[in-house]
């Protein structure tokens, strides 16, 4: 009987043994990996938060980027708030270039083979167009820490070493509390969206599915896209039409009823704090905080209710298309007169340099206001461009 | 009798391992996800019992029975133009406001975002457009409205074996066509005297003209390297040539509903929104763009 308990106990270990190399962690399926990531890239308290997506976030950002050797970030050098701020900020602005690193795509190539794809004549940059893009990709790849970090990896570190850094300057102050406004209002925007597309009226796992299977599509699409290199055939159109119909099916929640009670209250907060941060700005006049502020002030939403009003009757802008193509432009031009980096080697001035599209390239090596006034605004279109700034120095900037 | 003993609790334990591997192999199968079942692979499925036509070919073959079936609607009144093909582009540059809407199984308002971005003249606008092809829809069934699928096939009833047939079928895209601006004038005269709201999609018909050569020369003339800006302009002073040439430019046609319901310039007409709903600096430009179409289509 002693010896029949000796194999029943040998057999036991055998088959815990068994158990633990099959699943050395506590197994979950494979369906959950997906909202791992997911749940990895949600808004915390700990960061800034990024504006709120839909429900889903590419898996690509949580793997590891596979760049060339190069020496590591010093990241221990004295920097100052702004600083290291500002690294925060390009860091933000460098995301596609990570992206697409990671993809393994190699950058220059593909900057050369897609720019100006859409027109009529697809023209191929100029070679110093070509030496901006890769001065702008050397810029992105020193602010990461090594080959191997991850692009929410990187953001984590320097979210966390802005937030190690006491700020020292009036300017640095009013910055760090610029932030926590700023902070505030993502987290009510999420909120708001949240109840916008019925966020909580389906449970987590619905919500996965559906993002795995929207991911799964939106790949399909890109795919058909490539084949037949670029060049988009009328049934492979006819695909991409009925695909794009599949995710509006997986969009729609059944039965889903708008609480206007909640959504008026999160827009009475908005509304609140968003005014709290223009008062802010017109007490602290730092391009740094303009440009936060701008993307409230200029976001359509926003947009309406701090001066649609004003636009329409003041100045006769009406066009919706316009006054887009007007913001685009007047934000860089308001931090550039704020003394904000706006030199040829700066991001806005970059950013035109290598941007596709006919004289764009006039911008290399000039600075932004420069390149504004003498080659991208029409000598008529000064009037509305002149009108708006004023415009919004006399009644945003102003107290 | 002992080894027997032993024997049975040897099979018994080995019992209880086959038992737990094969239950742990199907677990393991169940808990891996379920396959998402593309656009893609639900063409292939279906595609499986007639495997012999590509997809083009099934197309045609489906055109062709569509119109074996809907010849009555290619041989109803005409709309606005004799020619089937014609009259079919025309009704969709007239109304394809009103066959979106009636087609359209969507809600009024499609997306919160554009909730909170509509401004008063853009919610009466859209109650009185809802009205209108409503009642445009009652009035005039030879229309065909509610019937998007047989406006597509009289549309593909065009041929292009004579100059509007060309036209209609953007015979003059190709970049390759260098059109002198004679060339361009006499086209833009036949358009204008089939029916003046082919105007309306001049740009598309001859693309040659209206794409990236006319582009550079607006940003010459205006001056401005602004591309979104440039193409505002050019598409602006192309629907103003073509509503002074005599296109519908009213306050619920077509043209005017895409101003009022996307860029918020809802007016009278395309005059009444140039002059009164653009900003000065735009509004001097698009003038400036006319003029030269103006001069250069005499």
């Amino acid at each position: 009987m002693k010896k029949s308990l000796k194999y029943i106990v040998v057999i036991v270990i055998i088959i815990l043994i068994y158990y633990f190399i099959q699943f050395p962690n506590t197994t979950k399926p494979l369906v959950n990996e997906v909202s791992l990531v997911e749940q990895s890239t949600k808004v915390t308290d700990s960061a800034i938060p990024e504006k709120p997506k839909a429900d889903s976030v590419p898996k690509e950002l949580v793997s590891e980027l596979n760049l060339p050797e190069k020496p590591k970030l010093e990241d221990d050098r004295e920097l100052s708030y702004l600083t290291a701020y500002r690294e925060l900020v390009q860091y933000k602005r460098c995301g596609m270039i990570y992206h697409k690193k990671q993809r393994g795509e190699d950058l220059i190539a593909e900057y050369t083979k897609g720019y100006d794809r859409f027109a009529e004549i697809p023209m191929k940059p100029t070679e110093v167009q070509i030496d901006f893009y890769k001065g702008q990709i050397d810029s992105c790849f020193a602010l990461l820490i090594d080959d191997k970090e991850g692009y929410r990896d990187g953001y984590l570190r320097l979210s966390k070493r802005l937030f190690n850094i006491t700020p020292d300057t009036d300017e640095e102050i009013a910055l760090s509390q610029a932030l926590e406004i700023n902070k505030k209002l993502k987290q009510i925007s999420n909120q708001l969206f949240k109840e916008k597309i019925g966020y909580d009226q389906i449970t987590e796992e619905e919500r996965e599915a559906k993002a795995k299977k929207k991911l799964a599509l939106y790949d399909e699409i890109e795919l058909i896209r490539k084949r037949n290199d670029g060049n988009t055939t009328d049934e492979d159109y006819q695909i991409i039409m009925q695909i794009y119909e599949q995710i509006a099916i997986l969009n729609k929640i059944p039965d889903f009823e708008i609480n206007t009670e909640e959504i008026a209250f999160l827009e009475n907060e908005y509304t609140i704090y968003a005014l709290e941060l223009k008062e802010f700005f017109q007490k602290h006049q730092s391009p740094d905080i303009f440009l936060i502020f701008a993307e409230y002030l200029l976001n359509e939403r926003m947009g309406k209710f701090f001066f649609t009003e004003d636009l329409n009757n003041k100045l006769g802008i009406y066009d919706t298309d316009y006054i887009q193509n007007l913001n685009k432009h007047i934000v860089p031009f308001v931090a550039c007169t704020l003394d904000y980096p706006c030199g040829p080697e700066s991001y806005f001035s970059i950013n035109h340099c290598i941007h596709p599209g006919g004289n764009e390239a006039k911008a290399c090596g000039k600075n932004v206001i420069d390149f504004y006034l003498d080659d991208l605004i029409s000598t008529n279109q000064m009037i509305d461009f002149n009108n708006y700034f004023n415009y919004l120095m006399d009644n945003h900037a102003k107290l | 009798m002992q080894n027997y003993k032993k024997l049975l609790i040897l099979l018994f334990i080995l019992g209880i391992i086959f038992a737990y591997f094969l239950l742990n192999s199907r677990s393991k199968s169940e808990s891996k996800p379920e396959s998402v079942e593309t656009v893609s692979i639900k063409n292939t499925k279906e595609k499986a019992p007639d495997d012999s036509l590509s997809i083009q070919e099934k197309l045609k073959k489906n055109k062709a029975e569509l119109k074996k079936k809907n010849q009555v609607f290619i041989d109803r009144v005409q709309a606005f133009n004799p020619d089937p093909g014609v009259d079919a582009e025309l009704i969709t540059i007239n109304l394809e406001h009103c066959i979106m809407l009636l087609n359209s199984d969507e809600e009024p308002n499609v997306s919160y975002k554009t909730i909170n971005v509509q401004s008063d003249f853009q919610v009466k606008y859209k109650q009185d457009l809802n009205s209108y092809c409503d009642e445009i829809n009652d009035k005039h069934p030879e229309y065909l409205l509610t019937n998007e699928d047989e406006i597509k096939v009289l549309r593909d009833t065009l041929t292009s074996d004579n100059e509007i047939g060309k036209l209609l079928n953007n015979f003059y895209k190709d970049e390759n066509f260098d059109l002198e601006t004679f060339d361009i004038a006499s086209k833009i005269k036949h358009l204008k005297n089939v029916n003046p709201n082919l105007l309306l999609n001049a740009q598309r018909y001859l693309h040659s003209y209206f794409g990236d050569h006319f582009v550079k020369k607006i940003g010459a003339m205006i001056k401005s390297s602004d591309r979104d800006y440039i193409y505002n302009v050019k598409n602006s002073a192309t629907d103003l040539y073509a509503c002074n040439a005599g296109a519908n430019c009213d306050r619920l046609s077509n043209m005017m509903s895409f101003y009022c319901n996307y860029r918020n310039l809802c007016g009278d007409d395309f005059n009444d929104i140039l002059n009164n709903k653009m900003s000065e600096g735009i509004r001097l430009d698009i003038l400036k763009v006319h003029e030269y179409m103006q001069d250069s289509f005499k």
